[in-house]
């Protein structure tokens, strides 16, 4: 990782492994992974199925504990039992999910759902307040005001992800953590949202975390890459670098093996 | 593979991360949003099954203020006699008016049904909550009383009760309560389990929301319209039991009446007056398809996917 | 000469939309044609069209020649010997595509028994040369399998080797590498590329990924809203688009594919 000793990551895993199974039969999911991210610093997490990407998504979200390591955040340990850091953790770091179908309940309105966070976290003094927060946020993401009294099911893909990129920036979040954001995505909306996602970072300073199988949307929107195999870091450092001129094998035949168009 | 039985349950300790796997196929939902199905198909089921119920609960409702005679354990009229101007459908071995049993019969019907899903009901969803969206222990715990329960026979569970209770409307209420909760909880766990693997819930734990949010907020709501379709269906399933119960003599006795004691003191009289034993026999079967007819209407208007464009 | 030709091919639901409308192309002998479509683009309807497989309620018109005879005129039975024998379809997830209860090496002998009327001695013999064409050489392993006892890239390979069991003129491909990580991707076209080499067999591609079509077909249709929009080559197409959506989903896949640049110090 690139030196960074004066700033305190924002979120950080220090020597992660996350094992499951038991009477026998463990699988090691991750093994010592050490992650950085500081603000302002974009950091995208490359790997293949297997790699460990979910797993390193839940942790980095304190919705797991790992099996040795720490996960910290702002150089606090996240221990998923104390719950006022929790919520300040929560309040910071937000979450962008790969499916825009089953990432928004389709029972709820927009503006319920982008509601949530602040109903949740506790932010807003009332109602009138939280509501105008919904539409100054539904503004960012490009949707209308009379997008919120209407159900997730009569907007199109790119639609919900903007509505799932609203809901996670409803609380003013440092860090944004993408899970293939734009995977399941058309590759026009894709662009877009690429685009949506570029100035978010620049005009609210979010610092992105992106979990991607894409290498292509890592070395656009990120500014550090870590590349995952095995459940182990296999490269990290400046995407520039990582991408265009990598020391590991495995991740040059990463890059060889992407289509391109002339 | 990550093993999927220790692996953390959470974000609410339910259901794993599926490893890199593609993102969910599940459709949007059998749980279309109230709003967006303005163009439903005209479901024939859900019109006929709820105009069969309304008519019995209507019956019933006018049957709890008044019947012709009142329902006693000795009659005024003379003893399995015809339909006549004062007996519009005959009497009974006792002398009772027959079509007064049979109102305040709808009654009973509409109280246990009502009562006995309930119970089912508030039991039963909670039990599932709780083993889909807690630790596994409480799971398995759940799990196992659950099969217990289904095992146990619902005519013997009213026939322990009775012992100690009596026999009584109460006493059957209680069995029927009781069973009818078991296979509640395993389909609102089933439901609750596949409700906990959207990715919404993902979100919602990232956002702060707690157990009892992801419960109030997306649980219920999505586990809601499958489980309406299932208590109907157990509606129709309770006064079936009741009948049962009644007619081997573990349920009401007079005053109140019931379809399946009718059923047993008109049998063995059957071809002297065979209006006292039919009809009641009539009437269990046309509430239940009524309330089978409105589960599979109720179904059908709530799953885009049973309708036949796409 | 054409081996396959699809002509005003139109498909109805039973309640009067339409989801494809009046689709027209051909494919010559040995030829490679990628279809390339966002979602709903009727792209995978299309070859779900050509091998009678439209689901319940719909309705297509038109005409599909394959070697002059119309597919959309034949019965269920008659289809049944064109579909594998003919023409044959490798799918986007073979775990769907495969039947999860039989080993791997009955199912590659399907086909061959069905069509070529192999005796079941016969029929292993030649799944275990399929599987040495699809350099999957652990032959034994592999054809006593189960579908979920191999990796993707595993099972893709044996998709592909069902369909070319019986050597069919057709070979469509819809969306085969989607589901696949990206170096499984890599290996998964060439060996396509290869294979369709060196058998002749023409080849039908479908993908919403216009990269990956540009990999491997020569020719490419267009298509959106259940239309075909532009039919051309790839070469073609990548140079200078003539219809305008092209060019739109030319720019926003350069756009979200582009890769850094290595600094020129």
């Amino acid at each position: 990782m690139t030196d960074e000793t004066t700033s305190v990551p924002l979120l950080a895993l220090h020597g992660v492994s996350r094992e499951f199974g038991g009477r026998g039969r463990t699988t090691t999911a991750l093994d010592g992974v050490d992650i950085a991210v500081h603000e302002g610093r974009s950091v995208g997490i490359v790997g293949e199925s297997g790699a460990g990407k979910s797993t390193l998504l839940w942790l980095l979200l304190g919705l797991d504990t790992p099996t040795s390591g720490q996960v910290s955040y702002r150089g606090q340990t996240l221990d998923r039992r104390d719950r006022t850091l929790l919520k300040r953790f929560r309040r910071e770091v937000q979450v962008v999910l790969q499916d825009p179908r089953s990432s928004l309940d389709p029972r709820m309105t927009v503006a319920q759902i982008v509601a949530e966070p602040l109903q949740s976290l506790r932010i807003g003094a009332d109602q009138r307040e939280r509501s105008a927060r919904v539409d100054e946020v539904l503004g960012w993401v490009g949707l209308d005001a009379d997008a919120r009294r209407k159900y997730p099911a009569q907007f199109s893909g790119g639609q919900r992800q903007r509505i799932a990129i609203a809901r996670a920036l409803a609380p003013s979040p440092k860090v944004l953590v993408g899970d293939e954001p734009v995977s399941a995505l058309d590759v026009s909306v894709r662009q877009q949202i690429m685009e949506l996602l570029a100035r978010l970072r620049s005009e609210l300073g979010l610092t992105l975390v992106l979990v991607s199988h894409d290498v292509a949307i890592v070395g656009q929107l990120c500014e550090e890459t870590v590349v995952l195999r095995g459940g182990r870091v296999e490269e990290a450092g400046e995407t520039r670098q990582v991408l265009t001129r990598p020391t590991s094998p495995y991740t040059r035949a990463l890059l060889d093996a992407v289509p391109t168009l002339a | 593979m990550t093993d999927q039985l220790d692996a953390p349950r959470g974000p609410l300790t339910a259901g794993t991360p599926s490893a890199d796997a593609p993102g969910s196929a599940l459709d949007a939902s059998a749980a279309a949003p109230r709003r967006a199905t303005s163009r439903r198909l005209r479901s024939p089921s859900f019109v006929v099954g709820a105009s069969m119920v309304a008519v019995v609960v209507l019956v019933g409702l006018v049957a709890f203020f008044w019947t012709p005679y009142t329902i006693g354990t000795r009659g005024t009229g003379e003893r399995l006699g015809g339909p006549s101007a004062d007996f519009w459908l005959g009497t009974d071995k006792l002398g009772r008016d027959v079509l007064s049993q049979l109102i305040a019969g709808a009654t009973n019907a509409v109280v246990v049904a009502v009562c006995s899903v309930a119970i089912a009901a508030v039991l039963g969803i909670t039990l599932g909550v709780l083993a889909a969206s807690t630790t596994r222990w409480v799971d398995v715990a759940v799990l196992n009383v659950v099969d217990l329960m289904i095992a146990f026979p619902t005519l013997l569970l009213a026939m322990l009760i009775v012992t100690v209770r009596g026999a009584s409307l109460s006493s059957v209420i209680a069995a029927i309560g009781i069973s009818g909760a078991a296979v509640i909880a395993r389909i609102t766990r089933i439901n609750a389990s596949r409700v906990l693997r959207e990715d919404y819930v993902v979100a919602a734990a990232a956002s702060g929301t707690g157990w009892w949010g992801t419960v109030r907020r997306h649980v219920l709501p999505n586990v809601a319209p499958t489980l309406l379709v299932q208590l109907m269906l157990l509606a129709g399933a309770a006064i079936l039991a009741e009948a049962s119960l009644s007619y081997l003599g573990l349920g009401p006795r007079p005053p109140y009446a019931s379809w399946g004691r009718m059923l047993n003191e008109a049998q063995a009289t059957i071809s002297a007056a065979p209006l006292a034993a039919i009809l009641p026999g009539l009437l269990i079967a046309w509430t239940v398809l009524g309330l089978n007819l409105l589960g599979d209407g109720i179904r059908e208007r709530s799953d885009p996917s049973l309708r036949g464009d796409r | 000469m054409t081996a396959l030709e699809v002509r005003d091919l139109t498909v109805r639901t039973s309640g009067g939309r339409t989801l494809l409308d009046a689709v027209s192309w051909e494919v010559p002998f040995g030829g490679r044609l990628g279809i390339i479509g966002e979602s709903g683009s009727g792209k995978s309807l299309t070859a779900a069209a050509i091998l009678g497989l439209l689901p319940e309620g719909m309705t297509a018109t038109g005409q599909v020649l394959l070697d002059g005879r119309d597919l959309l005129t034949l019965g269920e039975r008659a289809l049944r010997s064109v579909r594998g024998a003919q023409v044959a379809m490798v799918f986007q997830e073979p775990l769907t595509a495969l039947d999860p209860l039989m080993t791997v090496g009955r199912q590659i002998a399907g086909p061959l028994r069905l069509h070529r009327g192999a005796s079941r001695a016969k029929a292993r013999e030649l799944a275990a040369d399929l599987c040495r064409l699809v350099r999957l050489d652990d032959t034994e392993r592999i054809l006593g399998s189960y579908p979920w006892q191999l990796s993707g890239g595993q099972r893709q390979r044996v998709s592909i080797a069902m369909a070319l069991a019986c050597e069919p003129r057709v070979l469509l491909a819809d969306e085969p590498t989607t589901a696949l990580d990206v170096t499984v991707q890599a290996e998964i076209l060439d060996l396509l590329d290869e294979l369709i080499e060196r058998t002749g067999t023409t080849l039908v591609f479908v993908s919403h990924d216009l990269p990956v079509v540009a990999r491997v077909a020569r020719d490419l249709v267009v298509m959106r809203s259940g239309r075909v929009v532009e039919a051309t080559t790839v070469a073609q197409a990548l140079e200078a688009p003539a219809h305008a959506y092209t060019r739109q989903l030319l720019a926003a896949a350069r756009a979200v594919s582009r890769l850094p640049q290595e600094d020129p110090r």
